[in-house]
């Protein structure tokens, strides 16, 4: 086939489930869908991953909440949201409407209250008629969120907690799970082995990184808890790096996210190991970025005659 | 909403402190409304730069064919605005966020501008003005500035710009005719009333002129610690009150929760899509 040009095949594979492209919108960047309904084509997406659902609604952390710093984005929001009842009265209708992949990101401050949300969750939409779409394929678990202060970052810096709830929650359901991981620890393969081991059928990689910036003037952190997680440009170096050392580490696939703003930054992911990414913090400066990013990645795909996303990691010459 | 490149029908300096920018605003996109804002990303602001957000910014005017914003270089973002061209293209979100609600047809409307604040303020009062109330109920407008160099000025803006038509003159023009009705309040005096803007209402009501007859409404927009005084002012006397919030912000359309104030009643309430206009009330102010 080699000089023949043909159409690449967009569709990337995680567990059970199927995407239609290899890009995703990331969790807490998105809402639930339905705020950005009238300035994206969801339906062109490959997955929604929603924002955070808690057992419990969750009003957050106090403001301010954001700051920009050099090429990236403080952020403290503190997984404010509904809480699960109101999110399978309120939000997964609208999710049922769509035609990408949903992926219901799943925190808690507890092992059980992860438990308890999938296990929810499951148990509605069996219940649910088996007609149509669930609006569910899929649970990222959340145990890298660094603005919480029980649970989120405390089990994802530890491997045996990670392998124990991801065990917990495979067997709770057949839809894909994959465990969102922090780059806050010293050595991120060891738990994505973990995640492997306990039955994860992806990681994410990576959530934010712990950061702080300082008002000078008024001598006090921009972000009223002090420390926030800091997104954009400025943490893509270090999530392709986690990329790379991650898939050295493990068999299952990889969601590459981390300061993704552009279709050449998405292929830095896919070279390091990362077969789907996910754009976040960018799509705050353009919600049309995940899209341009799909059809440049579309056409450097047909460029270089590769055929599946998984296969661009070989391309990597070194 | 929609997102779209808006042409760029004028940006200038009005004042020494103010900048006046007009977009050529499509039908297709939505009305903008008194209250509402739109959000914009500079040019110059490119992903890898240190700018990644979008900027709020409030309408001040709309003529059916463009839209307008006061606003201040205050940052890299402004500063960035006020460098793009008369002609060239913005990429906006807009129209975001809520209205301010009419006053009902027995209410006298207060409205009260503070500093950068005041643009919302100026598209109420035309507004409200077209509605071609009774005299005794048309609106008042107290704008408050730190001192003269602030207040701005628009005759030079139609006066350069007497090749304007129909994309903006009649927007600018609405803009000269509120401000010209304004009553201007400084802090140091050199220009209308000696104090803030609330003290400058104060002296209002007790000079007696308005008509007692009837209710009143209040109106704000400036910075916090004018608001959360007005709100407070309002709740003691009882009297109906609308008040327009800034934050930073991230997505602009209430998915990120970044934009969040401390609501009264408990939890948090989003600048972009619970506001930017909140009741009297609403908000638990800092201490």
């Amino acid at each position: 086939m080699e000089g023949v040009s043909m159409e690449p095949d967009l569709s990337v594979t995680i567990g059970p489930l199927t995407l239609s492209n290899p890009v995703g919108v990331a969790s807490g960047t998105f809402g639930y869908g339905q705020e950005y309904g009238e300035l994206v084509d969801i339906d062109r997406l490959g997955t929604l991953y929603t924002k955070a659902v808690t057992l419990e609604p969750r009003e957050g952390n106090p403001p301010p909440r954001l700051t920009e710093t050099p090429c990236g984005l403080i952020n403290s929001i503190g997984l404010a949201n509904p809480g699960l009842d109101a999110f399978l009265r309120e939000k997964l209708p609208y999710l049922q409407t769509l035609a990408c992949s949903i992926i219901v990101n799943v925190a808690g401050s507890t092992e059980d209250d992860y438990i308890a949300v999938v296990e929810e969750i499951e148990s509605a939409l069996s219940r649910s008629s088996p007609s149509g779409r669930s609006g569910v394929d899929g649970y990222e678990i959340n145990v890298s969120c660094p603005n919480v202060a029980h649970g989120g970052m405390s089990f994802g810096t530890d491997p045996l907690l990670i392998e124990r709830l991801t065990a917990r929650i495979r067997r709770l359901t057949d839809r894909a799970m994959i465990v969102k991981l922090s780059p806050n620890v010293t050595d991120i393969a060891e738990v994505a082995k973990a995640a492997e081991a306990g039955g994860a059928d992806a990681v994410s990689c990576i959530n934010t990184l712990v950061g702080m910036a300082i008002d000078t003037e008024r001598c006090r952190p921009l972000i009223a808890r002090g420390t926030g997680g800091l997104s954009g440009p400025a943490i893509r170096p270090v999530g392709v790096a986690c990329t790379w050392k991650v898939a050295r580490a493990v068999s299952i696939p990889i969601i590459g996210l981390g300061g993704i703003s552009t279709a050449g930054d998405a292929l830095e992911y896919f070279l390091a190991g990362a077969v789907a990414i996910q754009v976040g913090t960018a799509l705050f400066a353009d919600p049309r970025a995940p899209l341009t990013i799909l059809d440049g990645i579309r056409e450097w795909m047909g460029r270089k005659g590769v055929l599946h996303t998984k296969d661009i990691a070989a391309l990597l010459d070194w | 909403m929609r997102q779209f490149d808006a042409t760029i029908v004028m940006n200038r300096e009005i004042s020494p402190s103010w900048k006046v920018l007009g977009l050529a605003w499509p039908a297709e996109a939505g009305r903008p409304e008194p209250g509402q804002f739109f959000t914009f990303r500079p040019k110059a602001l490119e992903p890898g730069d240190a700018g990644l957000l979008r900027r709020p910014l409030a309408f001040a005017a709309f003529d059916g064919a463009a839209a307008f914003a006061l606003y201040q270089v205050r940052g890299s973002g402004t500063r960035a605005l006020a460098a793009a061209r008369e002609g060239s293209v913005l990429d906006v979100i807009g129209p975001l966020g809520n209205i301010f609600p009419l006053p009902l047809d027995e209410e006298k409307p207060f409205l009260l501008g503070g500093g950068i604040g005041i643009g919302p303020l100026l598209f109420l009062h035309a507004a409200i003005s077209a509605m071609n109330r009774h005299l005794d109920l048309s609106p008042t407008l107290l704008l408050g500035f730190r001192s003269t160099a602030f207040v701005p000025e628009f005759s030079t803006a139609l006066e350069t710009r007497p090749t304007l038509t129909s994309g903006g003159r009649a927007g600018l023009e609405s803009l000269s005719k509120s401000l010209s009705l304004a009553k201007i309040a400084t802090d140091d005096g050199t220009d209308g009333f000696a104090g803030t803007v609330l003290d400058a209402l104060g002296a209002e009501l007790t000079a007696g002129n308005v008509a007692g007859a009837f209710r009143r409404h209040y109106y704000a927009c400036g910075p916090g610690p004018m608001l959360a005084a007005l709100d407070a002012l309002a709740r003691a006397e009882g009297v109906a009150a609308h008040i327009s919030v800034e934050q930073w912000m991230a997505c602009g359309v209430g998915a990120c929760y970044g934009c969040v104030l401390p609501a009264a009643k408990g939890g948090y309430l989003r600048a972009c899509a619970d506001g930017p206009i909140f009741e009297g009330g609403a908000i638990k102010w800092k201490e």
